[in-house]
């Protein structure tokens, strides 16, 4: 039976179900220019079975960083994907931007499983840059926003993904007329915006390009400034659990002056950690084990002795640290005093959000 | 064979061309159809198992696949580096034609890692490759018209930079 079938195949025609094991291991650049293989490839790669094979088998690959550009009129126009492969960094693609996406407010504040939050004047925006897939989400209370929103220091949102319900969570923390914080968490699934207790003792407090919500364990966490029982003020690292949709704090390697704003969470190559800024130069802190205060450990990369190299993020397994400098438009990757691959940005602003991006093929789910 | 204290027990294969080969059964393991022929009968197997679809220039190649595999792990302090070197020059060692015939045989013989293995290898292939060249690779006709695929390459422009040359 096997035989015949197979004579009647050209001499070495794959099975479909062979060809999908080996184009499940493709990045999503070549898939995307292989649907103009043929029209079963077409249906193939379309589908959202393969899609999300396709994520699960390539998800821990985390190398790649994505940013915004603007053209020559001040919008923002395109989407440029940095890739650091061992001991290069440089411009791997660039996408255009939905058009829902341009507009001059437009910021990155979140990503999660291929797709980058965005939020601007009045909307928040989940898009994944391959597939142009996105979906829009407003605001809650809309009226009040208007009295001092945008106020990028006071607001910080963030991204992440439910398993056990295939849901996406879009959190935002921001400063209700400018006395207490509120944070509210919006499910995809639900259609709706849920306040989370006990928002209103963490300050989200940070510049927007600091305030990315950055997930690790199941979880999206951000800076911000914790009122004790004894109104006392402190930095703490806020994290917003996914299954419990609770929030909870992590202390900081050690405590801050809450004057202070130069420190940042930082994550990729599966670490989770932070870098303060200490006297010239920045201390790179990673978490061991998660949410074990004492198992914070000051890492041995030693940043340039001078202003203007600010850690981004982790490469390789926490051995490299990725950082920008010179305006902050130039990658580099330092491991223990050497520095590799440079990159300069295509025109953004002068200190551009850039978000780590694993990129996916994946599709949202819809509301009930 | 007797007297030597880890004395294994070998199973013989049949190629379609009738070719036999000499199996120890700890090889014979990794190869989940064999092993599930063997489980699935009553008595020892002492006549050769017939492989109806698998010709002897892939049978060879798995087992020498297989085999140095076996020896590797073995050796762990060395395993790593000289695996990849191996299985570097195993990939290398084929030409397209003769890797896709041994995809089909390490998938009805049901060899796992070498599937995967085999699976990466077309995958890094074809990569950064061009539409024609996969559609040669893999033997597929075109079944668009001009116009349709014209307008999937202006969808997708973005995918088409730094395509290799065929």
């Amino acid at each position: 039976m096997d035989t015949k079938k197979k004579q009647q195949l050209s001499p070495m025609d794959l099975p479909t179900e062979l060809l999908r094991g080996i184009l499940l291991r493709l990045p999503v650049k070549s898939l995307f220019r292989f649907k103009c293989v043929s029209k079963q490839w077409l249906s193939l790669l379309s589908d959202s079975h393969f899609a999300k094979s396709h994520f699960d088998l390539t998800n821990n690959i985390n190398n790649k960083l994505l940013y915004l550009s603007r053209d020559l009129s001040g919008d923002y126009s395109n989407a440029y994907r940095v890739k650091i492969a061992g001991t290069s960094i440089h411009h791997d693609y660039r996408v255009h931007l939905h058009a829902i996406c341009k507009h001059e407010s437009t910021r990155i504040i979140g990503s999660c499983r291929g797709f980058i939050l965005l939020k601007n004047d009045t909307m928040l925006i989940l898009w994944n840059p391959v597939t142009d897939f996105y979906t829009a989400v407003a605001y809650p209370d809309l009226d009040f926003w208007n009295l001092d929103f945008p106020c990028s220091s006071f607001f910080c949102g963030g991204v992440g993904y439910e398993k056990s319900t295939d849901d996406y969570l879009i959190v935002i923390g921001s400063i209700k007329a400018m006395l207490k914080p509120w944070w509210k968490f919006f499910s995809l699934r639900t259609n709706s915006w849920k306040e989370i207790e006990g928002g209103d003792r963490f300050f989200p407090c940070f510049p927007l390009h600091r305030q990315l919500g950055l997930v690790y364990n199941e979880a999206i966490h951000w800076l911000a400034i914790h009122t004790g029982s004894d109104d006392e003020h402190s930095f703490v690292i806020v994290a917003f659990d996914i299954a419990t949709k609770t929030l909870s704090m992590i202390p900081l390697p050690y405590p801050q002056d809450t004057r202070n704003c130069e420190l940042s969470l930082m994550g990729g190559g599966g670490c989770f950690g932070m870098w303060i800024m200490n006297n010239t130069a920045p201390e790179i802190w990673v978490m061991k084990e998660y949410k074990v205060e004492s198992s914070w450990t000051k890492l041995n990369i030693v940043l340039p002795l001078y202003r203007g190299v600010i850690p981004l993020c982790f490469a390789d397994s926490g051995d490299e640290v990725v950082c920008r400098r010179g305006n902050n438009r130039e990658l580099m990757k330092l491991s223990n005093n050497q520095a590799w691959g440079r990159c300069v940005l295509n025109p953004c602003d002068n200190d551009p959000i850039l978000v780590m991006f694993t990129e996916s093929l994946l599709s949202l789910p819809s509301s009930k | 064979m007797s007297g030597i204290s880890d004395t294994e027990r070998m199973i013989t294969l049949k190629t379609v061309e009738g070719t036999l080969f000499d199996v120890k059964s700890s090889i014979a393991k990794d190869i989940k159809t064999v092993q599930a022929f063997i489980d699935d009968s009553d008595d020892d197997v002492t006549s050769p198992i017939p492989l109806p679809n698998v010709f002897t220039r892939e049978l060879s190649r798995i087992l020498d696949y297989l085999n140095n595999h076996h020896r590797f792990r073995s050796d762990i302090e060395k395993a790593d580096e000289e695996m990849a070197r191996y299985d570097a020059e195993f990939a290398k060692s084929m030409s397209h034609e003769e890797l896709k015939a041994l995809i089909l045989a390490a998938n009805y013989l049901n060899v796992k890692d070498l599937l995967e293995f085999l699976n990466q290898t077309v995958a890094d292939v074809i990569q950064n490759k061009s539409v024609e060249f996969v559609r040669n690779f893999f033997g597929i006709e075109n079944d668009y018209t001009p116009e349709e695929e014209e307008k999937l390459r202006n969808e997708n422009e973005w995918a088409f930079n730094g395509v290799e040359q065929d």
